[in-house]
């Protein structure tokens, strides 16, 4: 008994040393992203008067490098695509832990989406493996069962599988980002492309609460930190879901702004500004910042 | 409790310590430390159902008892008939109540006759299926006098609980686990370290084999309309080896952890897929349930002592009822069905006992003639897998009609290189330890130490590093 025991505790103890070499992969992860945000946000690097936060609709839609030149105030874009409330929430939370607080933040809302169960728009777990090596990170992903407690104290739990390749990742043309985190999309427009008139009614009871609740976290968290918070609503090749804004004007507190896009405005109608019915090619969102700009400057 | 989990990680270690250290002088003292043990182990799934095993084992401890004391053949057969009864009826309550009831609505709405389903909301308790057929096989035994019944109430719990197989197997038989609850428990350290090697295995084939073609398997079959036949191929493949990987795997662990308590498990995989025939097949694939069937079910029909008649009905009835077991769906029926057609020639041409030894038993590669017999029974085992794993018969059927389409010589578009290597890996370490109980039996022992430790060190690593995101339950846990 005493030498199986013996054996074993030898054994545990090598393995434990030698498996701290996998701490090179670990570290080499973040190197090899396109997309360095949420490293930048850890590290204390975010330090801007606005910031966008979304899905690849804010992604896209919206130029944070224009929105900087126009309102005179330094801007970021945060938006991931397709990325839910509850990421949201994580972003803005981090961003105000590891850096100074932004004065305004932009929330893009799916239009009809935001609170619903869609499977397009998730936790972004994926951003978050490379960085694991930051214990906050970390954390996170043991909080939701995507990494084991073991993985505090063991490399070989830690690491994962894309963690091993040395090459940088591969990026497709829709991720590129501009410097200012924007990801501007350009290229032609699909010719089928057609303006959808017909919307699905709104279902409240459809409505899940932890992105109720995300939501809710967001404004508390905005109010708490003297930020303020604008609700944005981006343009479309479709007819404005009234259903879901007034629902949604339920939820807002009377200190936060509702940008919605000129829903009147001929431009916003026409098919080549599109990639598909939510995102616009960078001429879209061209006219879409301007039109933020000059509502934040309005109210500034 | 999942032998995958943080839980057990911890909860092994301890009852270990406990069982050596502190219980290690008092036999008895140590078999209600295993029973404490395996009800915690139960119980940390769902404690309710606890009741259930603690009824079925007193159940059967008592008339055991009592077929003891009485030697009137009347009464004798009304006691093992009461076991079954309360044994099967509540297998059948819990498992198999909702499937009769839609049955019989389906079935009178095709004759015209729609009436209202009465189902009811139930929780299939993990385990149930192999729990009960232990506990039978004691009745049974005892009733046939092949055992003598037992008066150590702490023993026969343990028996029936002994929480390395308690909730997927090896299904163990009363005369050969009872005894050893009766002798004290000697530690070997030969027995220890095989017993760790043999869990190893068990988590290689469970974690970095079964979890990670489950990802994929679950991927294609979800959505197996959108696929091309080269995919549904893949996705058929993946989930072949996701259940052995998976089921061998438990049995593994099962088996490695007993041994380090001083207990002997019987072997419930033998390398099935390196089979022959199906006959072979069915000798290497959950070898206790297929000897299960065979004693208490197959044997009392009359085995294969009738004729031709006798002998197709009653292989009939044993493949059509080991589907069954597997679930309340007809998949599983067809399956079984598809199995006994597989046999049917073997039967009718008195080859089903061909191929007793290990294949290839003294070279190190197959014959032309044995890869081509591998390949066909592999083939066929995919096709009945197909039906085990889809939703629904139509399902399975749109599936195989998707698999046999002209897409089928397509590149498929699922296609994970580094899982492909992992399976073949696999596949080669199955192929050169084919001839022991589990693949790494003998693997490298006569080796260096330090060659051993650092194979053993890379095989966690892969474990560690090729483990899901999320962890995935044991597919025979719903059995």
């Amino acid at each position: 008994m005493k030498l199986f025991l013996r054996h074993i505790l030898l054994f545990g103890v090598l393995f434990f040393v030698v498996e701290k070499g996998l701490y090179f992969f670990i570290q080499n992860a973040p190197q090899k992203e396109h997309d360095k945000r949420l490293e930048l946000i850890l590290e204390g690097k975010m330090k801007k008067d606005i910031v966008i936060i979304g899905s690849s609709r804010g992604a896209n839609n919206i130029s944070a490098k224009q929105l900087e030149d126009e309102t005179g105030m330094s801007c970021y874009n945060l938006s991931y695509r397709g990325s839910s409330v509850v990421f949201h929430e994580f972003i803005l939370k981090t961003l105000i832990l590891h850096n100074n607080k932004p004065k305004k933040v932009l929330l893009v809302i799916d239009n009809g989406y935001q609170f619903l169960k869609n499977h397009s728009l998730h936790f972004r777990f994926d951003r978050l493996f490379p960085l694991k090596n930051y214990s906050y990170i970390n954390d996170k992903l043991i909080e939701n069962n995507k990494k084991s407690y073991i993985s505090n104290f063991l490399y070989s739990v830690k690491i994962n599988r894309e963690d091993f390749s040395l090459k940088p990742k591969r990026v497709y043309e829709v991720n590129v980002m501009t410097s200012h985190g924007s990801k501007l999309l350009s290229g032609k427009n699909n010719e089928k492309l057609d303006y959808k008139s017909e919307i699905k009614s709104y279902d409240i009871n459809d409505e899940e609460l932890h992105k109720l609740n995300s939501f809710k976290a967001i404004q508390e968290m905005c109010s708490k930190n003297d930020i303020n918070l604008y609700f944005v609503f981006t343009p479309g090749l479709m007819s404005f879901d009234n259903d879901f804004l007034t629902r949604f004007k339920e939820l807002v507190n009377a200190d936060e702004k509702i940008i919605v896009y000129d829903t009147l405005n001929k431009r916003y109608k026409e098919k080549n500004i599109y990639r598909d019915h939510t995102h616009m090619f960078s001429n879209g969102a061209e006219i879409f910042t301007s039109e933020i700009s000059e509502f934040i400057n309005s109210n500034k | 409790m999942y032998f995958n989990s943080l839980d057990f990680a911890l909860f092994l270690p301890i009852v270990f310590i406990l069982y050596w250290f502190i219980t290690n002088k008092n036999l008895k003292l140590q078999n209600a430390l295993l029973v404490v043990a395996s009800y915690v182990f139960y119980g940390w799934w769902d404690w309710r159902f606890l009741s259930l095993i603690v009824f079925s084992s007193l159940v059967d401890y008592t008339i055991g008892f009592q077929l003891n004391q009485t030697a009137q053949p009347s009464k004798r057969k009304l006691l093992l008939w009461t076991s079954i009864l309360v044994n099967l009826g509540f297998l059948g309550f819990f498992k198999y109540y909702n499937f009769f009831v839609d049955s019989f609505v389906d079935a009178f709405s095709f004759f015209g006759s729609p009436i209202q389903p009465n189902t009811l909301d139930i929780i299939l308790p993990v385990g149930i299926s192999f729990y009960t057929f232990q506990t039978l096989s004691y009745t049974i035994d005892v009733y046939k006098r092949k055992l003598e019944p037992t008066r150590d109430i702490v023993s026969f719990l343990a028996f029936v609980s002994f929480f390395p197989q308690l909730v997927a197997g090896p299904i163990e038989r009363a005369t050969h686990l009872l005894p050893q609850f009766y002798k004290k428990r000697q530690f070997h350290y030969s027995q220890a370290v095989d017993g760790c090697r043999q869990i190893l295995w068990g988590f290689f084939k469970k974690v970095v084999i079964a979890d990670n073609c489950a990802e994929y398997a679950n991927q294609i079959f979800n959505n197996s309309a959108e696929h091309s036949g080269s995919t549904l191929l893949m996705g058929a493949l993946f989930f072949t080896f996701q259940i052995y990987g998976d089921f061998s795997g438990y049995s593994d662990i099962a088996i490695g952890t007993s041994r380090l308590f001083g207990f002997d498990l019987k072997q419930n995989f033998a390398f099935p897929y390196f089979s022959r025939d199906i006959a072979e097949f069915w000798r290497r694939w959950h070898i206790s349930l297929s000897t299960w069937f065979r004693d208490y079910l197959y044997i009392p029909l009359g085995g294969s002592q009738g004729g031709t008649w006798m002998k197709v009905r009653n292989t009939f009835i044993i493949f059509l009822v080991s589907g069954f077991w597997h679930g309340a769906n007809w998949t599983f029926i067809i399956w079984g069905f598809l199995n006994a057609l597989y046999f049917l020639p073997l039967l009718l041409a008195k080859r089903n006992r061909t191929h007793l030894n290990v294949v290839a038993q003294d070279s190190k590669l197959p014959s032309i003639t044995e890869l081509v017999q591998m390949g066909l029974t592999f083939g066929l085992t995919v096709i009945a897998w197909v039906f085990f794993r889809s939703e629904s018969v139509t399902h399975a059927v749109t599936y195989l009609k998707g698999l046999f389409s002209s897409s089928l010589l397509s590149l498929p578009t699922i296609r994970p290189t580094n899982l492909l290597v992992l399976i073949l890996l696999f596949i080669g370490i199955e192929w050169i330890g084919r001839r022991q109980h589990y693949a790494i039996e003998v693997l490298l022992l006569k080796q260096s130490r330090v060659i051993r430790w650092a194979f053993y060190m890379i095989i966690i690593a892969i474990i560690f590093v090729f483990s899901s995101d999320t962890q995935q339950e044991f597919i025979y846990f719903q059995f």
